[in-house]
Formats: C-alpha cells, sequence, structure tokens
C-alpha cells in the first residue's frame, strides 16, 4: 500500500528565539516547536510568540516520528506533532506518549502510547451531560456511559512538531481516566485546566495493526520477532510450571515410596534408659532414614527428649536424633492453640554393608513416665525436601515468564 | 441576491438574502451593517484572514444529511490559547442561515436560538457546572474570552469588530450549546454534532 504525504505547508514562520524557519502544516495547530532550539512557539494573537521550552524529547518508544504517514480504516493520516506526559499520584510516577495526527478528512486524532495500556486512538468528544470532575464516578458518554477508573495530575515532559493546544515543557493538567461499561473496550480521557473540560473517546490498536497502517515494513518484522519471543518464553514459562506440578507431586510419592528395613517397639525405663535394634543393610548410595515416633500419650504441658544414635559396622558412631517431644496450648491474643511433636526422622547414607545397631536412649528431660517409642528404619529414602526446593524455583522461573509473555501479549492486541 | 458598492474601495459587495445583516468586503476587509435596501453602515475594517486550506470557503457548497447550503462567510476567534472558526452557511432551501463550527475535524451545526429568559452572569458560571438557559440544562465544559480576528464574506449577524467578550460552551441534552457574552447582546447557539458521513462537501 503506497500511502501519499497528506498535507501542504500551510505556512512558514520565524522562531521568534533563533530565527529559524518554521513549517506549520496544519491550520489548526497552536503550537509549532521550533526544531532548533526546541522552543513552544505558540500562535497568539498577534503572531507567533514564544511560549516556552518544549523540553527535551526522549526517543519514540515505537518507530513513529512527526512527518510519517499512515492509512487508519481506509483514511490517510499525517503525524503532526508528539507529546510526553508524566502523571503521578502518592506511589508511583508513569509516563506515556501521545502522537497527534491530521487526517484528509480534517479529523485530528491522538494516538496514545504507554506500556501498561498499549495503543489507543483517540478522537475529541462533546460532553453534553453534566459530570463533575471533582467526585462523579460515572462519566455519561454513550448509551452506558463509563466508569471512572482514577484521577491523577499529569504534567508535559516535552513536545514536538505541532499541536492544536497549548504545550509547553512542565505544563501541567488533571486527568480523569474511565472505562466504556457498554463493552467494546473502548476509553475515555479527560483533560480538565480552568478553562476547559476535554473528553476524549479511545479504541484499542494492536501495535501489529499500527505498523502495517504505518506502512513499516521494519516494524512489522520486529513484531513478529518479539512476538515470537513472547511466545517461546510463554512456552517455556508453561513448562516450567509443569515440572514444578511434576516436582511437587513426586516429591510426595518419592517420599513415601521407601522400604521399611526394620521397626521395632521398646519402652524404655529409667533402669533400663536404652535400648538398641541391629540391622543389617546392603551398601548403598541412596539415603536410609531412621524414625522415631513417641507411642505414650503426652498430658498438656508434659515433654521428653529420645536420643537416637547409630553405630556403624565400622565402629562409626553419630548421634543422629536429639528429639524434644511434648504437647503444649494456651492463648494468644484470645485465640485457643495447642502443638503436639511425637515424632522425629533423621537420614543418613549407608555406605558399607553390614550390622548397624540404632540406639534409642531417654535423654535428660523424662516428663513421661516409661515412655513407648518406635523405631523404625527405611531404606532407598528419597529426600522430597530437594524436589520442592526444585519445584518452588521452577514455578517462579514459570510464573515471570508467563507475565512476561502476557504483558506483551495484552499491551499489544486490540 | 443584491448588488451593493464598498464605500471603501468600490468593490462590488454581494448580498446573498434577506437574513444578511452585515458584509466584509472580500478586498479591503472594510465591514458594514445593512440598512434597509440599499444602505450600507461602514463598522469599521477587520483583519484579513490568512489563507488556510480548509474543507471549506466563502462561495462553495455543500450537503448536511442531504440537505444543500453554500458558504456565505467565515469568521474567525481568537483567544489566549489559539483561534476557530464559524462558517456561515445558507440554505438552498431558503431557510435562515446557520452557522458551521469544526473542531478537530468534527463538524457542529450551530443555529442561534432567541433567549428567552434570564441568563447567568459570566463571572458565575464555572467549567464543570450546570446553568438554566431557555428550556436547556447547560453543562459547562469551555470558559474563555476571545476577539474576533477576522472575517470575509456576508453574515446574518452584526458582531463587533473590536474589544474582547465572555463566552461559554457545554451541552445539553445531546445538543451542544454555545453563549457569547458580548457588549450589548448574549447570543445563544444550539448546535448537533454531525457524523463525518453527513457532511460532503462539493
Amino acid at each position: 500500500m503506497t500511502v501519499q504525504p497528506l498535507q501542504p505547508v500551510v505556512q512558514a514562520i520565524t522562531c521568534p528565539n533563533c530565527s529559524n524557519p518554521i513549517q506549520q502544516k496544519s491550520a489548526t495547530s497552536q503550537t509549532l516547536v521550533c526544531p532548533a532550539c526546541k522552543t513552544a512557539v505558540v500562535m497568539g494573537m498577534e503572531g507567533a510568540e514564544k511560549y516556552g521550552q518544549a523540553g527535551t524529547m526522549p526517543s519514540p518508544p515505537v518507530p513513529i516520528a512527526v512527518g510519517d504517514t499512515a492509512n487508519i480504516n481506509g483514511t490517510n493520516f499525517f503525524v503532526l506533532g508528539r507529546v510526553v506526559y508524566e502523571g503521578w499520584d502518592d506511589e508511583d510516577r508513569w509516563r506515556w506518549t501521545e502522537w497527534q495526527i491530521g487526517g484528509s478528512d480534517g479529523r485530528l486524532l491522538w494516538l496514545s502510547y504507554s506500556k501498561d495500556e498499549g495503543f489507543y486512538l483517540f478522537r475529541k468528544l462533546k460532553l453534553t451531560q453534566p459530570f463533575d470532575p471533582l467526585k462523579d464516578r460515572k462519566l455519561p458518554v454513550g448509551k452506558q456511559g463509563a466508569s471512572v477508573r482514577e484521577r491523577y495530575p499529569a504534567r508535559i515532559i516535552a513536545a514536538e512538531g505541532e499541536l492544536t493546544f497549548r504545550a509547553k515543557e512542565g505544563d501541567r493538567l488533571q486527568m480523569i481516566e474511565a472505562v466504556g461499561l457498554g463493552g467494546g473496550g473502548l476509553r475515555y480521557s479527560i483533560q480538565v485546566t480552568s478553562s476547559e473540560l476535554e473528553v476524549h473517546e479511545g479504541q484499542a490498536w494492536s501495535e501489529a495493526d499500527l505498523a502495517k497502517a504505518f506502512n513499516n515494513s521494519t516494524w512489522t518484522t520486529q513484531i513478529s520477532k518479539l512476538k515470537g519471543g513472547a511466545d517461546l518464553r510463554g512456552t517455556v514459562g508453561i513448562a516450567a510450571i509443569l515440572f514444578a506440578i511434576i516436582a511437587f507431586v513426586g516429591g510426595f510419592v518419592a517420599g513415601g515410596n521407601r522400604r521399611v528395613a526394620a521397626q521395632q517397639d521398646f519402652t524404655l525405663i529409667a533402669q533400663a534408659p536404652t535400648a538398641v535394634m541391629k540391622v543389617n543393610l546392603p551398601a548403598s548410595s541412596r539415603p536410609a532414614s531412621v524414625k522415631v515416633n513417641l507411642l505414650s500419650s503426652l498430658g498438656n504441658g508434659q515433654s521428653a527428649d529420645i536420643d537416637v544414635s547409630i553405630d556403624y559396622p565400622g565402629d562409626l558412631e553419630v548421634q543422629m536424633i536429639e528429639a524434644d517431644f511434648y504437647s503444649e496450648s494456651g492463648y494468644d491474643d484470645g485465640e485457643y492453640w495447642s502443638e503436639t511433636v511425637r515424632e522425629a526422622e533423621a537420614m543418613f547414607i549407608p555406605d558399607e554393608a553390614g550390622e548397624y545397631q540404632f540406639e534409642v536412649a531417654l535423654g535428660a528431660n523424662v516428663g513421661v513416665p516409661n515412655p513407648n517409642v518406635r523405631l523404625a528404619i527405611y531404606r532407598d529414602t528419597i529426600n522430597p525436601i530437594w524436589m520442592w526446593g526444585y519445584a518452588v524455583i521452577a514455578l517462579i522461573i514459570g510464573i515471570i515468564l508467563l507475565i512476561s509473555a502476557a504483558k506483551r501479549s495484552t499491551a499489544k492486541k486490540m | 441576491m443584491r448588488q451593493m458598492t464598498c464605500a471603501s474601495c468600490g468593490a462590488s459587495l454581494e448580498v446573498e438574502n434577506q437574513f444578511i445583516r452585515a458584509v466584509t468586503c472580500k478586498f479591503c476587509n472594510s465591514s458594514y451593517t445593512i440598512q434597509g435596501d440599499t444602505g450600507l453602515n461602514l463598522t469599521g475594517k477587520g483583519n484579513s484572514l490568512a489563507n488556510y486550506p480548509s474543507r471549506l470557503s466563502v462561495g462553495m457548497g455543500g450537503a448536511i444529511r442531504g440537505r444543500s447550503f453554500t458558504v456565505l462567510g467565515r469568521i474567525r476567534y481568537v483567544y489566549d490559547a489559539g483561534f476557530w472558526e464559524e462558517w456561515q452557511i445558507a440554505w438552498t432551501d431558503q431557510a435562515p442561515p446557520d452557522w458551521l463550527e469544526e473542531d478537530e475535524g468534527y463538524w457542529t451545526l450551530y443555529k442561534r436560538e432567541r433567549v428567552k429568559g434570564a441568563v447567568p452572569a459570566y463571572d458565575q458560571v464555572r467549567i464543570g457546572g450546570s446553568v438554566a438557559i431557555n428550556q436547556h440544562n447547560v453543562f459547562i465544559t469551555e470558559k474563555r474570552t476571545a476577539k474576533v480576528g477576522g472575517s470575509e464574506g456576508q453574515f446574518s449577524s452584526v458582531f463587533p469588530l473590536n474589544g474582547t467578550f465572555g463566552y461559554i460552551q457545554g451541552g445539553a441534552n445531546n445538543k451542544s450549546v454555545s453563549i457569547n457574552y458580548w457588549e450589548d447582546e448574549i447570543e445563544l447557539s444550539v448546535g448537533d454534532e454531525l457524523e463525518p458521513s453527513e457532511i460532503t462537501f462539493n
């Protein structure tokens, strides 16, 4: 599609600051920014007047420049100017860019872009029903109106080209944003000054459709590449979340899928405070575990210390468990709570074959008289903590990738 | 159509119909009010209008919702932040002339309406407030002062070439409403915003 230039130069004026010639392309422009000295020149009652500095314009977020042409819904448009705004509230500051575009049919539209909202094409709307900009929650537009979403102050960061209102760096305005209630994804932008209340109605545009409208094949190719990257991130993100789910479930399954090598119950008394269980284990690189359970009942406030040690076939002796079993309850800020611990477990590697001796013993605190304990030895234990750790990491990575892909997607789609 | 002569430069002045009350000489920008059948009263010399390209020009025709019109005149108002233009149009069906105003490419067709009751003072009106004028409860969206920056052609009303005036604009029941507070007159206009497809130009 070939897009022809639309607007001839209406008139050439001289910059009142640096005498550089400035070409005015739209008859209704109120501000012309001198390309040489960045002075905002306004068309006042007495002709061209210096209004202030237009500010340092940041690079455009997308390849749309003043002077570019586009064909939008069958009408040829010409990019007249660009403004960068900054809005703020108590917690945040954000920026957005607006391009003023003039159509061959005389219409002047605003193409708006922000990182969070993507592209919207706005047209001016006349408000014919009462609306209090300070407090009303509903904007009376269309059949069902629009819901006011946000009110915030904003200022102009920089401007270039020509604009149909007076604009210079630092000019302030009050913004109101509303979302259409009638479906169709319409957005409303209300600008309030001491002299005027202006309403613009916007329709979302995808970046791909805009690139096509501007007949910019390089931009279109970039979008395709970025879309491919977003798709890849989304795919990898989904894969990471699937892995996390599998790892979580696998942790539970593997943790419970172990073999009992030996199990025995003991009663420990003051006269015989220790008991020994001997178990022959084959050499293995997979961990085994020793688990001790207090079988005796625990009254509120009672506790008992139980220790377990291992005597390896090579006479190495290792203290494995120093458990403090207890039962407690009480009130905290009026809320009843209770807590009971009657189980402890530790893992070891049976790296040599032979007879392992497990000694269970009463500790220093014996709050339960003659406690009954169960000692169990498990082989081929898989520690699920590692799998759950991997699952958490994979889940975080997956969520980040999916959010990244979704942001790219929602910002660019209609 | 009547032919008159500019007292200032001798050029021929055309007066389209009986509704015309003022005319501007396109050669010397002298402005006149029309008195009786032949009289012209010089009210002053206005500024010439820059030859901006527009979809309208004095003398050209078009149609609004299928109703044909001819452009009789153009007047430019300037205010502290810019200017706007209004076009006086004559209907080919001989109805009284109306006004066309363009705002960011969208057209509004205004009809003058006689003020039938009290109008709030300009100083009492605020942006975002509402005022009752005739049967309209007008929601105010704009309030400024302006002056006539220039004119060309023929007009159904007389406007001062010098001095500023206050104006307010707003909406009421899906109509656009504009009130000009001239020194000796309050002028009320009620308009319909046109869809782009509702206006065509020859």
